[in-house]
């Protein structure tokens, strides 16, 4: 059993969380969805784009971020059709898992939509992996079921949801990582290396999907605090890399053309670190890292909305003692380092920073509990849903600090 | 003793049984998928990627439950891959978009050979009864809808160049084009002079 809760609760729950998904996701599919409207000039990144249609493009009709056609066009190019974005112009060939599964339903519903349900599955698999990972973590159903409210309406679920793109099908996984590690009793010192090196394989597809170093991340951060043995963790993460290399491996010892610029953006962010130009030098180095650093609390702060950061935060001093902290720690840092890592090249993306999400909306869930039920759910969760939602009611700013940071800070308080 | 040793030497067999039989999964549903449509590079990578992907969720199961689940996700997860092989829904007849909003822009558009017209589909985007822009070449009756337009052209013209004359503007006046994947157009075409 993955669960100990009764399995007619798991299914209540899962029944629940897939009718929050879809209200979620229905509210902004489309045009409606905020990561195709706020790249229109209208909003606070239309003044990168100078044209009407913003950094937008068409999928079956439907409007979507132009980004989404490279996915769409990748499965079209699996199924040999004459596509807007060929491989050689493509620089996501390597999150081409995506494209296959995202478009699985195509024949049936229609590129778009077929991605779009695809979706609303990884989100509905994160939000049941975090309630399974909550009930574990903290011995409460309760929590478990507050974990899945809070997850089930995630704005940076819902601001991306509607789009061909595997931000959202990424956070699932790495939930789905999280518990299968925890499943296999991956941290233990006497898990089998069949079973690690299995466990790292399975975990591993997920980087067809996208560049989740977070997993990877999670296995290094929460072995070394649980202290397990270094070899479990370099099979583990020498064959997490397995699936990745042999489809990049393949790709280039067939010779298919890809376009793989953005591949370097680590590389260039490392370099973004120690060049003076970006930082400034002497004394004015501190005050940039500082900048830098308090832009990465900014980013953290806003894909959560930051209300809930604060809330789980505050659980977590009061869990800064127990057994279960070096789990939520290490989440949080795996969830967060490698968007930080990013932040001197790429600040503008709070979207990098959501996987931390299993930890803090646990934690969040957690705090509802201590403070009890009602004062929790008008504390905590009544809020978190509000300021999720907020743009449904036309109230855009905070919906549009989660997804882009802009240049001009002042469009915050302009009309 | 015997007893225990051979109820685990029947658990063994059954477990290798499922494993087997998901392998089989595996490769039939390849194979299958590979049926599809005609064999190419795009086939072939697809027919990889979709194996990996497989044997990613197959292993996920199969560590977490028992190898007969495996086997059943196993081949739910197969019937999905294959059913990517199949062409996609059309849902409509376009796949990109271009939008005129100032009077230095040009569009060039192909002609198909011994045409004397050709068709394009439009979205003019304004308030009011009229934009206050105009094809350059042609005068159309628009409409605030999508629209067919058909441009007439002299024979052997082999490209046409789209611009808008008047004064378009970002916000509220411009014309969106739409390029067909589509030979036919679905739809009602107004013919423009």
């Amino acid at each position: 059993m993955l669960s100990r809760a009764a399995p007619r609760t798991t299914w209540l729950v899962a029944l629940a969380a897939l009718c929050l998904i879809s209200l979620e996701t229905g509210l902004r599919v489309g045009s409606a969805s905020p990561d195709t409207r706020y790249t229109l000039p209208r909003f606070s990144l239309g003044y990168f784009w100078d044209t009407p249609l913003g950094w937008t493009s068409v999928i079956d009709g439907v409007p979507v971020n132009r980004d989404a056609v490279q996915f769409s066009s990748l499965a079209g190019f699996f199924n040999g059709l004459n596509v807007p974005v060929p491989p050689q112009d493509n620089v996501y060939v390597r999150f081409a898992g995506y494209a296959l599964v995202g478009s699985a339903l195509a024949p049936l519903t229609g590129t778009y939509a077929s991605f779009v349900l695809a979706n609303v599955l990884f989100w509905l698999g994160g939000a049941l992996a975090t309630y399974v990972l909550a009930v574990r973590r903290t011995g409460s159903p309760r929590v478990g079921v507050l974990a899945v409210v809070l997850v089930s309406t995630a704005p940076v679920f819902a601001s991306l949801a509607g789009q061909p793109l595997p931000y959202v099908a990424s956070y699932g996984l790495f939930a789905l990582g999280l518990l299968l590690f925890d499943q296999v009793r991956l941290f233990e010192r006497d898990t089998p290396p069949r079973t690690a090196a299995l466990a790292g394989l399975a975990a591993g597809t997920s980087l067809l999907f996208y560049d989740l170093y977070m997993l990877p991340a999670f296995v290094v951060v929460y072995g070394l605090l649980r202290r397990t043995p270094l070899k479990t963790l370099a099979l583990v993460l020498v064959m997490m890399a397995l699936p990745r290399l042999a489809w990049s491996g393949y790709w280039q010892l067939m010779h298919l053309p890809s376009y793989s610029h953005n591949e370097q953006h680590p590389m260039e962010a490392l370099l973004g670190w120690l060049d003076v130009q970006r930082v400034g030098s002497g004394l004015r180095m501190i005050g940039g890292y500082a900048a830098l650093a308090a832009h990465g609390l900014l980013n953290m702060g806003a894909v959560f909305m930051f209300w809930p950061l604060g809330v789980a935060a505050w659980e977590f001093w009061h869990r800064r003692r127990t057994d279960e902290a070096r789990w939520f720690a290490a989440v949080a840092i795996a969830g967060f380092a490698p968007a930080l890592f990013m932040l001197s090249t790429w600040p503008h993306l709070p979207r990098w920073y959501a996987y931390a999400f299993p930890a803090v909306y646990i934690l969040a869930a957690a705090a509802v509990n201590r403070i009890g039920l009602r004062a929790g759910i008008a504390l905590v969760v009544a809020p978190c849903i509000a300021l999720a939602n907020l743009d449904v009611f036309g109230m855009t700013k905070l919906m549009e600090l989660l997804l882009f940071q802009p240049a001009d800070w002042s469009y915050l308080w302009s009309p | 003793m015997v007893a225990v040793a051979s109820t685990a030497a029947r658990a063994a067999e059954r477990t290798n049984s499922w494993l087997a039989a998901s392998m089989l999964v595996l490769i039939v549903g390849t194979l299958v998928r590979l049926a599809a449509r005609p064999i190419d590079i795009a086939a072939a990578s697809a027919a990889l990627l979709a194996a990996l992907l497989w044997l990613g969720v197959w292993l996920a199961v199969v560590l977490v439950s028992k190898p007969r689940s495996a086997f059943f996700i196993g081949v739910a997860a197969m019937v999905m891959l294959d059913l990517a092989a199949l062409s996609p829904r059309t849902v409509v007849d376009f796949d990109q978009r271009e939008a005129l909003y100032r009077t230095d822009q040009t569009l060039t558009l192909p002609v198909p050979p011994g045409t004397t017209q050709l068709v394009v589909l439009v979205e003019p985007v304004f308030d009011g009864a009229q934009p206050r822009f105009a094809l350059a070449g042609w005068s159309c009756p628009w409409q605030h809808a999508r629209q067919y337009l058909a441009l007439p052209l002299p024979s052997g013209t082999t490209t046409v160049d789209l611009r808008l004359t008047g004064s378009p503007a970002r916000d509220g006046d411009y014309l969106i084009v739409y390029a067909p994947v589509a030979d036919q157009p679905r739809g009602e075409i107004v013919r423009c002079s």
